[in-house]
């Protein structure tokens, strides 16, 4: 198969097996999507030294803990779990289950574990995936336990995976887009185990988006750098009206997962990356107000490295850039005057486009075009719900402070 | 009006079923390979913003890379939803290496 930036899940899953956990995105794309349709129970538990996370797309299942304050998951449709790096875990379906896992890029360092019945680990066995593949490690380690491995097709997936890697790499990189990146041996050879500070979470996809107030809301509070942040991003212009349209840049990737759409340029189970500089929204003449979609936007927050965002506003009449800035996506804008809790820091990527759309419309010079003169309506904010998050975030910071305060006040001394 | 033509870029820095995106004054486009022949089309896809040379080649279609909506190379026709509005199409020669677009002055 030759690797795109957008498949359909469902067309590509019977094609898949039981902890095939296949690259499905182009080689250079973090984070990675790896594609598994499991029917049976994984024959060991899975450490990965980076977070990982994983999404239930049919079926149910359940996904077992070790060493961790969390024992187990039931999982159904719309399911997220976030895996934190160095949590052993294992996956028990019931029905058969079509997941896709979050993965780095580069994993680094991952292994695969036996536990007794008292919880004491057994036998571990780690490899660095920069020398060797997932599937070639499972094989290696089952075959060594004499586990039976006939319902798994590991080594033709490995051979799958390293001819597609090379098909990719000698193809001509695209115009714009840096070649990937070869994967640096790591120093370490053992994966340290998960903070208690950082457990395991689920939540649900078809749930969450019911209570949640923004069009992009992080479904984990996990958003510091090498975190995979999912956000649920629900689009219905028919109720909320005009969407209006905006360019976002970008100097990591979104990866798009659809959960239910109609009269959409996505499809169910759709799964894209667009380019880093991307529209967004519907530009005026080419509006559908029939349009549903309930979606997953993840990114994974940049490591070592700056990571940049832009938002840009564009004449409705020409296509001219009307307005357009630049934000560290690392820093929380905090001009709401107030110190911000740590525990309860919004998501700049929201907090930022709140702001940016408030100087925009809060004034009509930054709303006319300079190329044809035009005078641009107000951004419509409220659809994207942006500022209601910002307000929120603050606002549950404030109160959290508040309690902590009253529970430290002297009368309860 | 006439037809001036422009240097866009050196032929064999263009891979076959490949694109690249060149600015000429005010004009965006994507100059593309397809098997030695080139063409070039309007660069910037006109339902969204992205790039239409950072999309995939598919046959003589261009697939948009953000939301696979597809372009005809040769004419700049939009085929495939959500694209429903086509691409300017821009007369192209090849003179030794150097590819030339046409833009009406």
């Amino acid at each position: 198969m030759r690797r795109k930036n957008r498949f359909d899940t469902f067309k590509e899953a019977p094609n898949r097996g039981s902890y095939d956990d296949f690259p499905m995105l182009e080689l250079g794309i973090d984070p990675q999507l790896h594609l598994s349709r499991n029917t049976v129970a994984q024959p060991f538990f899975l450490i990965c030294e980076q977070d990982t996370v994983l999404a239930q797309l049919s079926g149910e299942a359940r996904i077992e803990f070790r060493n961790s304050s969390v024992n187990y998951f039931n999982l159904a449709l719309g399911d997220y779990v976030y895996i934190p790096g160095g949590t052993p875990h294992r996956i028990l379906p019931k029905t058969e289950s079509i997941q896709l896992r979050y993965k780095a890029e580069h994993p680094g360092l991952e292994a695969v574990a036996w536990y007794d019945d008292s919880g004491a680990e057994i036998e571990r066995v780690t490899w660095d995936c920069a020398d060797e593949l997932p599937q070639e490690a499972y094989l290696r380690a089952c075959t060594a336990r004499d586990i039976d491995v006939s319902p798994f097709r590991w080594a033709e997936v490995a051979k799958e995976i390293r001819e597609t890697e090379a098909a990719e790499r000698a193809r001509p990189p695209k115009d714009g887009v840096p070649p990937p990146k070869t994967p640096r041996r790591r120093n370490a050879t053992a994966i340290a185990p998960a903070s208690d500070e950082k457990p395991p979470l689920k939540n649900n996809v078809y749930l969450f988006a019911r209570v949640a107030t923004s069009s992009l809301n992080p479904l984990f509070p996990y958003t510091e750098p090498g975190a995979i942040v999912p956000c649920t991003t629900l689009q219905d212009p028919s109720d909320r009206g005009e969407m209006g349209y905006f360019i976002h840049s970008n100097t990591v990737h979104e990866v798009n997962v659809s959960f239910g759409a109609r009269d959409s340029y996505q499809i169910p189970g759709g799964c894209a990356v667009g380019p880093f500089t991307h529209g967004v929204g519907q530009k005026a003449g080419q509006e559908n107000s029939k349009m549903i979609n309930l979606a997953v936007i993840t990114q994974r927050q940049a490591v070592d490295e700056p990571q940049h965002e832009a938002f840009a506003l564009t004449c409705a009449q020409c296509g001219e850039v009307l307005f357009r800035r630049e934000y560290d996506a690392h820093a929380f804008p905090d001009v709401l005057d107030d110190e911000v809790d740590a525990h309860i820091i919004g998501l700049p990527t929201i907090t930022q486009s709140a702001v940016t759309s408030a100087v925009f419309n809060a004034d009509e010079h930054n709303r006319t075009c300079g190329k044809c003169g035009h005078v641009n309506s107000p951004f419509p904010a409220a659809y994207w719900g942006w500022d209601e998050y910002r307000r929120r975030t603050y606002l549950i910071s404030l109160t959290r402070r508040i309690m902590r305060d009253a529970a430290n006040a002297p009368a309860h001394a | 009006m006439s037809v001036e033509f422009h240097r866009a870029a050196a032929a064999s820095k263009i891979a076959p079923d490949t694109g690249l995106h060149v600015t000429i004054g005010e004009h965006e486009i994507a100059l593309f390979n397809l098997g030695g022949e080139f063409y070039a089309i309007g660069g910037i896809c006109t339902h969204g913003a992205a790039r239409l040379a950072e999309g995939y080649v598919e046959g003589e279609l261009i697939e948009c890379p953000q939301h696979a909506g597809t372009f005809e190379i040769k004419t700049g026709r939009a085929v495939d939803a959500p694209c429903t509005v086509d691409v300017p199409h821009y007369p192209v020669k090849v003179e030794g290496d150097a590819v030339l677009i046409g833009i009406e002055s």
